[in-house]
């Protein structure tokens, strides 16, 4: 893993218009990931975690939401006018909650053919579907014709995740964020899908983001965390560090409320 | 509640709206002091004038004063879509209440029963129902009310169905209280604002059907004035007299588009969660 | 299959109300029914009344009655019209194709045009051609039919002179070519056509509109920019069906509605379907042909809600594969 930074986030704010007026979510981001490092984003729904996910892959305005200032940058070019054109190929997001972020009327396997086709049009349709096979063998789904054929609806919580994590690596992307890739699944299914991810980067050789509420996942799968309080960045610094010798009040009590778990 | 009506003001449409549906009740009140002529007056070397100073809209095939005719006429159509959208929100949300809050076999009866009228084209029916009896003022009104309260129904009961899940209504029924006060108290007050909206819309349709009616003669009977009876005789002459298709067209397409619009404004004040037009 | 078959049964129930209610009306009536024949001839004695009421079966017990009634509605026996005695189901059939043509055609181009304007006013949301379609729809809303049938009459077939502005075939039909019968045809339909279309626009172009809201607010939208689709398709392959699922059932239940349009306009364009047959019956006190198109209809617009149900159910794969 070289020093290399791969994404930088310089004074990043951001937000939504909520019936015509703009509420403020993220305010002065700063942050920096290293080429090839696991990286976590920690903190509690409305902290604006997720937001800050949706500003780096331009997905903001869905939900009309806004940039207002600050820069992204990708490979050190800027991210926020590029990323129309790169995501689901260099950059991508899986995004949270299975159950809905697959189209209810469109069969899975046509789905992530669909993130191959559109930065693949010259791949013939033997090679297309080699390569679906492959994504899914490695997003251990082996029961592939069949999964391919299936809705949505006919396919448990767990493989609906690894059917969002095959579209998203289909493309071999440099950068992969998770958003809260455990919510909606059973406890059994999180641990697999989280083991999953890591042995994605480490075969695919690619940066990961994690945004998740549980630091305790923070700290068992990256190597960096930042800790996210009301749209501001109180801590970022090595996951062990962070975890075991906390700096600010906020992440403070979250670990104390793990380690009572744990314990 | 103040609020609202101040949000309401704020939408362009719907003051237009409320413009011209004040403005036709102002007319239809004063009637009398504010047409030149008498409704009935028939002056047969004046049949057929062209829109003059003396006639505003012109005169019909009998010589009376269309301006005049038309300004009675608006009694008619107010009168005629109060009255039948009366009936019909007494009937459909008593059934609809009634459906929706007991479930079980009297919700089933009347779902089907409202499913059967639906099936019929509800003009026709009117047109057969009025046929059958005798054609005029009271019976439009009372066979648009009784053929027309399905959909509204069907509404009041999709509401009360909602409602009926939502917590504070468990809260009640924990608390004991009789069936009649969470309907007054809590049930009533929420489908006030569907009420308002299905109204305005509904008084809407009832003018467009009695206008419809009245033109194909089975609607008010002459000598009553109703805007739709006036377009009849100018289907006869609309070669020769224009005047007598255009204005109670007009007539009729700026009042059901007032109804319309005040009723879509009510819709985006009281319910946000709709979309707006603004 | 298994669907198909519980339907048909949950109808049955409603098709015997639609017996009852028509029943009923006929008896709404002050006087008994055959008084409206015979009170058009006052020739007709005392007697001739009499043994009319004993053919009609009127001076059974009222059950009797009703059970005769649908015995022969079983066969689509109205009885004999009062004005030309020939049997009512033969008039009625006559016209129907004409009405159904209109309403095909109308129902048509209601849909290609309501459906790609409310798509369209849903993407650009409060723009000003938003607004703009809005408004145009409110007042293709608020238009009276008839008096648009009237108006479109003087513009085009009085002052323009350039289209028909009754029946639906010239003069010379049977001289003509096929060629010349298509188009004299579409010539005929295209005023009733456009007055159809104009005042039902609104509700499906509304209810796409909204639908077509709803879908791009959801999860699954975010997942296909996400991949890296352009808004366009984004919108054509996945937006699109499913917005339009829902406006099956829309389309379906605006039939009767249409239907009940019909009557208008065919009047005032001579138009011959069952529309004007009706208004004419109506008029006439023409009680068996006004009974059979009554029942007929409401047979037409179940028939209707039934095809589009079994259709919605084979469209959304949520339901066929359960």
């Amino acid at each position: 893993m070289n020093n290399k930074n791969i994404l930088s986030i310089n004074n990043l704010s951001a937000g939504y218009y909520v019936n015509g007026q703009y509420i403020n979510v993220l305010k002065d981001i700063n942050l920096n990931i290293k080429e090839g490092e696991s990286f976590a984003i920690v903190g509690q729904s409305g902290s604006g975690k997720s937001t800050l996910a949706l500003a780096i892959m331009g997905l903001l305005s869905i939900d009309n939401g806004k940039i207002i200032n600050g820069q992204i940058k990708f490979n050190d070019e800027d991210l926020i006018s590029k990323v129309k054109h790169i995501r689901g190929k260099d950059i991508s997001i899986v995004l949270q909650d299975p159950h809905s972020y697959l189209n209810p009327v469109i069969k899975v396997g046509q789905q992530v053919r669909e993130a191959l086709e559109i930065y693949n049009i010259n791949l013939t349709s033997k090679e297309i579907n080699e390569k679906i096979k492959d994504t899914f063998i490695k997003v251990k789904l082996d029961d592939v014709e069949r999964i391919y054929n299936s809705y949505p609806h006919q396919l448990s919580g767990g493989q609906k995740q690894r059917i969002l994590i095959a579209m998203a690596i289909i493309n071999n992307p440099k950068f992969l964020i998770a958003d809260e890739p455990t919510s909606g699944l059973d406890l059994s299914v999180q641990k697999q899908i989280l083991e999953l991810f890591v042995e994605l980067r480490n075969q695919l050789n690619l940066t990961l983001l994690i945004i998740t509420h549980n630091i305790l996942i923070a700290k068992k799968f990256s190597d960096t965390t930042a800790v996210l309080l009301n749209g501001e960045v109180v801590e970022n610094d090595n996951s062990e560090k962070l975890f075991f010798n906390p700096q600010h009040n906020y992440t403070k009590l979250l670990c104390k409320h793990i380690k009572k778990i744990e314990n | 509640m103040g609020n609202n009506i101040k949000k309401l003001l704020k939408n362009k449409f719907a003051v237009i709206g409320l413009t011209i549906i004040f403005l036709l009740i102002f007319v239809a009140v004063f009637a009398s002091v504010i047409s030149p002529y008498t409704p009935s007056e028939q002056n047969l070397s004046e049949r057929l004038l062209k829109p003059s100073m003396e006639h505003f809209f012109g005169t019909d095939d009998l010589g009376r004063d269309i301006f005049t005719r038309m300004i009675y006429g608006s009694r008619i159509s107010l009168i005629v879509g109060f009255i039948s959208v009366l009936i019909i929100l007494i009937i459909g949300t008593f059934l609809g209440i009634v459906s929706g809050f007991y479930g079980g076999k009297i919700d089933y009866v009347i779902m089907r029963f409202t499913d059967i009228v639906l099936c019929f084209p509800i003009f026709f029916l009117i047109l057969l129902i009025i046929a059958f009896l005798e054609p005029n003022i009271y019976n439009v009104m009372i066979v648009i009310g009784f053929t027309s309260w399905p959909g509204l129904a069907r509404l009041v009961r999709a509401e009360v169905l909602s409602l009926k899940e939502r917590e504070f209504i468990l809260v009640a029924k924990m608390m004991a209280l009789s069936n009649i006060k969470i309907f007054t108290v809590h049930i009533l007050p929420n489908i006030i604002s569907p009420l308002m909206v299905y109204s305005s819309l509904a008084i809407g349709g009832a003018i467009l059907t009695e206008s419809s009616l009245s033109f194909l003669g089975l609607g008010v009977q002459p000598p009553m004035p109703s805007w739709g009876q006036i377009l009849t005789s100018g289907k006869d002459y609309i070669y020769i007299a224009w005047w007598l298709s255009i204005f109670p067209g007009i007539a009729i397409l700026l009042t059901v588009l007032s109804f319309n619009l005040v009723g879509e404004a009510i819709r985006d004040v009281f319910d946000p969660k709709e979309d707006h037009i603004e | 299959m298994y669907y198909l078959i519980k339907r048909i049964i949950s109808s049955i129930p409603i098709l015997f109300g639609i017996t009852i209610i028509t029943f009923f009306i006929m008896h709404l009536t002050p006087g008994k029914p055959t008084d409206l024949m015979t009170d058009m001839n006052i020739k007709v004695t005392a007697e001739a009344k009499e043994r009319l009421q004993r053919l009609y079966g009127l001076d059974k017990p009222i059950y009797v009655q009703y059970i005769d009634w649908v015995k022969r509605l079983v066969f689509f026996d109205f009885g004999n019209s009062f004005r030309d005695a020939r049997p009512a189901k033969n008039k009625i059939l006559e016209r129907l194709p004409a009405t159904i043509l209109l309403n095909f055609v109308s129902l048509f181009f209601i849909c290609l045009i309501a459906i790609p304007l409310g798509i369209y006013s849903a993407i650009k949301k409060d723009s000003v051609i938003d607004k703009g379609i809005t408004i145009f729809l409110f007042i293709s809303f608020s238009i009276p039919s008839f008096w648009l049938a009237l108006v479109f009459m003087i513009l085009f077939g009085v002052q323009l002179g350039c289209l028909p502005i009754s029946g639906l075939y010239s003069f010379d039909f049977n001289n003509m070519t096929i060629l010349m019968k298509l188009l004299d045809i579409s010539k005929h339909l295209i005023l009733p056509v456009a007055v159809s279309v104009i005042t039902s626009l609104a509700i499906l172009s509304r209810y796409t509109r909204s639908g077509m809201l709803e879908v791009l607010k959801q999860d699954y939208i975010k997942t296909a920019y996400a991949k890296g689709l352009t808004e366009k398709q984004v919108i054509i392959k996945h937006a699109l069906k499913n917005a339009l699922l829902p406006m099956i059932t829309i389309i379906g239940l605006s039939i009767p509605g249409l239907i009940g349009g019909s009557f208008i306009f065919e009047t005032i364009f001579s138009y011959p379907g069952i529309g004007r047959l009706g208004y004419e019956a109506v008029m006439a006190r023409d009680y068996p042909v006004v009974m059979g198109i009554a029942t007929l209809t409401a047979i037409l617009t179940l028939l209707g809600n039934i095809i589009a149900d079994i259709s919605y159910t084979y469209a959304d794969p949520r339901i066929k594969y359960k």
